[in-house]
């Protein structure tokens, strides 16, 4: 039985829920509480080597016969692999390195701003309306060092000024880019749905919230209709209905690290 | 997503040079013939001829296409290439994908089964047919000594009538002195999206798609 | 037809090249100096506008992306299997090349771009280095490019990048005493990212990967070395760096102790 341990549906925990749903793969939902910090238990699930190194900050596990399958796109990778049912991911190579290069856009430069900016926005009102006394002590005791950087900026609820405009101008980037590839086709691949879409979307779903100078319907229509399009789907609609706090749009947890070089 | 059910011949390699062409994302269930899946009841509630090939349109309702012919005027409408919208372009393009339909498919298709299928051989089929195989080619070669391609330029009447003319020696016809044939031949062969489609689906793995493709088959229709 | 555009057979470059050669494809190799700053050059910024290196043309089509050509190599041509049949050994597969992408590989680059490229370019004309600098695409690489050039990048920076470097190799040590390969039972593209971003290794931090420390690195590392495919990639090389590689022959191992200076 595939099991799969998320938080929110939204980011990185949404792209392996929509994924389950589209395949129409049976699978229990582990919901995990982030904001208690639930995922750093140590009886959270059994150490496995790679689930221990993040790279892209706190995320979803999937669980399948005793095997932890971490990093979004990689899990929706997985599923592609394991379950052929209803693929999402082309026969064809050049259109499946045209996804993995999406996906490296995605998580290097648009997923680690969205972070950030959601970040600062949400999760250091979160955490402090919360005042948990013992997370400070949790953080400092987190192996990850950008995890743990990420973790103390939200709880001292202070980001440099330079890096939200910096993450700003990712966002604007990563928006513009998306627009101008949906303007012609109705998917990023082209005429079909694909895991680029669901990659794609998954992080872009709480913009026009978190950023709505730079999504709207003025500004980006293309990337609008896309996202309305995307949230019609029944699966999507399942996916987004795991939510318990009726606000997914405002999940955030510290996610991809910022690229170091720049 | 089109999921492209399909086995190595003519018809098939049809559907999957038009979507390499097309740089449409597909998938491939390759069904095989040997086993008589193409007759297996899930199989025929998509396709109730119980041919190759058939595609299923995953952003469309899921909407199955049978008859290669109407695949390919499909795929192309929904990428709006490869057949022209203009009444008289899209005409000539018909005509030509018409002419493979009726014409050097089913001929060369006969001529196949009498000359290297049939438990015996029938002098008068095989010349019967091969006779035909080589009158169309030649009706090809005319259209082909003034024009590039079959109907204007490149589109599926090409794509179609290649995926079985390439193959004119397993019916046992020549094509000497049909050199505009040859030409256009030699081009198609040389397209990568041409190359890309001809060599689906991939032979070694057959065995190790059958399992997948039935229960793939099933799963969806269940 | 297949090209790639390369620098040293080694880092982002050499995974294009060894995936190519390891799967037996034929390709045309076109060297870019980027010590010239030849990325930056018009001709090739038409061929990729966004200037960086490696690049790949198959049938007249750009596949971006050092990791995911690899997987275009593999997907695409016949011949040996380079990705792992088993899913959860290809997630792997999938796993070790993003951490050898993301976390790994820019601290090595940092320490060479300091210690070599760095020292190189300065004596360059200063004007005709800034002009150069200026051409960039973008803006990311503008950044790397002044730090790598004028040794701005800051203390903290180093040392973090030698933490990372010095955790990956605790962390890649540990599971290649597990398994023989990278993802698992069989050499992957996993294993070529990590020889082409670790191989010169043992040779500019000895104090962090050697026999003694890290003995199944150390043999990884050489059993990857004997490949044909290895020798085929080091001649594409036009400096004395593939040489280096040297230390990774075994006859470079015997005497007291295994070690190498």
């Amino acid at each position: 039985m595939l099991e799969l341990y998320h938080w929110e549906p939204n980011g990185s925990w949404l792209k392996p829920l929509i994924a389950l749903h589209e395949k129409g793969l049976e699978f229990r939902s582990r919901y995990v509480e982030v904001l208690s910090f639930e995922q750093h238990r140590p009886d959270f699930l059994q150490p496995a080597r790679e689930t221990a190194l993040p790279l892209e900050g706190e995320g979803p596990i999937l669980v399948h016969e005793g095997r932890q399958i971490t990093e979004s796109l990689f899990i929706m990778e997985y599923l592609e692999d394991a379950y052929p049912q209803r693929p999402l991911r082309p026969a064809q190579p050049l259109l499946h390195a045209r996804i993995l290069a999406w996906g490296r856009f995605i998580n290097e430069v648009l997923m680690p701003a969205v972070s950030t900016l959601g970040c600062h926005a949400f999760l250091g009102p979160q955490l402090k309306a919360q005042s948990s006394t013992a997370l400070p002590a949790r953080v400092a005791q987190l192996p990850s060092g950008y995890l743990r950087e990420g973790w103390q900026s939200a709880l001292a609820n202070d980001y440099p000024q330079d890096l939200l405009e910096d993450s700003r101008r990712k966002v604007a980037l990563g928006v513009r880019r998306l627009e101008d590839a949906l303007a012609s086709t109705p998917w990023l691949l082209g005429t079909s749905y694909t895991l680029a879409d669901i990659d794609a979307f998954s992080i872009c779903n709480a913009l026009p919230t978190l950023t709505p100078e730079l999504v709207s319907a003025n500004a980006t229509p293309q990337l609008l209709r896309w996202l309305t399009r995307i949230r019609e789907r029944p699966a999507v609609r399942a996916a987004l209905g795991t939510s318990r706090t009726g606000r997914p749009e405002q999940a955030f947890a510290p996610g991809p690290e910022h690229s170091r070089w720049g | 997503m089109i999921d492209l059910y399909t086995a190595e011949t003519p018809n098939g390699w049809k559907i999957s040079i038009t979507l390499e062409e097309l740089a449409m994302p597909y998938t491939v269930h390759a069904v095989a013939l040997s086993k008589n899946e193409q007759k297996a009841p899930d199989y025929l509630k998509i396709n109730p001829n119980g041919r190759i090939p058939t595609i299923i349109d995953r952003d469309n309702g899921d909407f199955a296409v049978f008859e290669s012919g109407a695949i390919m005027i499909y795929l192309a409408e929904k990428a709006g290439r490869l057949l022209p919208t203009d009444v008289k372009g899209r005409s000539r393009v018909i005509q030509w994908l018409m002419f493979q339909m009726g014409g050097i498919g089913p001929m060369m298709g006969q001529a196949n089964v009498f000359l290297r299928y049939a438990p015996e051989k029938i002098p008068y089929a095989i010349d019967r047919y091969q006779r035909e195989v080589r009158r169309l080619l030649e009706v090809l070669n005319g259209r082909l000594a003034d024009n590039e391609f079959l109907a204007g330029e490149y589109s599926i009447a090409d794509i179609a009538n290649w995926s079985w003319v390439s193959g004119y020696a397993w019916s046992g016809v020549t094509i000497d002195g049909l050199t505009h044939l040859q030409r256009w031949i030699e081009t198609l062969a040389a397209r990568p999206a041409v190359k890309r489609g001809r060599a689906v689906p991939p032979p070694a793995d057959l065995g190790a798609q059958d399992a997948r493709t039935v229960e793939g088959a099933r799963k969806f229709l269940a | 037809m297949l090209t790639i555009y390369h620098w040293e057979p080694n880092a982002n470059s050499g995974k294009p090249i060894l995936a190519a050669f390891e799967k037996g494809v034929e390709f045309e190799s076109r060297y870019i100096d980027m010590l010239a700053f030849e990325q930056h050059a018009p001709e090739y910024l038409k061929i990729n506008p966004n200037g960086t290196v490696p690049a790949m043309i198959h049938d007249g089509v750009l596949v971006p992306e050092s990791t995911v050509m690899m997987e275009y190599i593999d997907g695409t041509f016949e011949g040996p299997r380079l990705r792992p049949e088993d899913p959860f050994e290809r997630w792997r597969m999938r796993w070790w090349c993003r951490y050898f992408d993301q976390v790994v590989g820019p601290s090595i680059s940092m320490f060479g771009w300091s210690f070599f490229v760095g020292p190189a370019m300065r004596q360059r004309d200063p004007e005709e280095l800034r002009a150069r600098i200026e051409r960039i695409p973008l803006k990311e690489r503008r950044i790397a490019w002044s730090k790598a050039i004028y040794g701005t990048f800051s203390p903290e920076e180093m040392t973090e990048s030698g933490r990372r470097i010095a955790a990956g190799v605790r962390e890649l040590e540990a599971a290649l005493s597990e398994r023989p390969w990278v993802a698992g039972n069989s050499y992957s593209l996993a294993d070529i990212a990590g020889f082409n971003m670790l191989a010169g290794l043992p040779l500019m931090n000895p104090q962090v990967a050697n026999d003694a420390v890290t003995p199944h690195i150390l043999e990884w590392l050489r059993k990857i070395n004997e490949r044909p495919a290895i020798r085929r990639s080091f001649a594409l090389g036009r400096t004395e760096l593939v040489r280096r590689y040297a230390h990774l022959d075994r006859k470079a191992a015997t005497g007291a102790g295994g070690q190498h200076a």
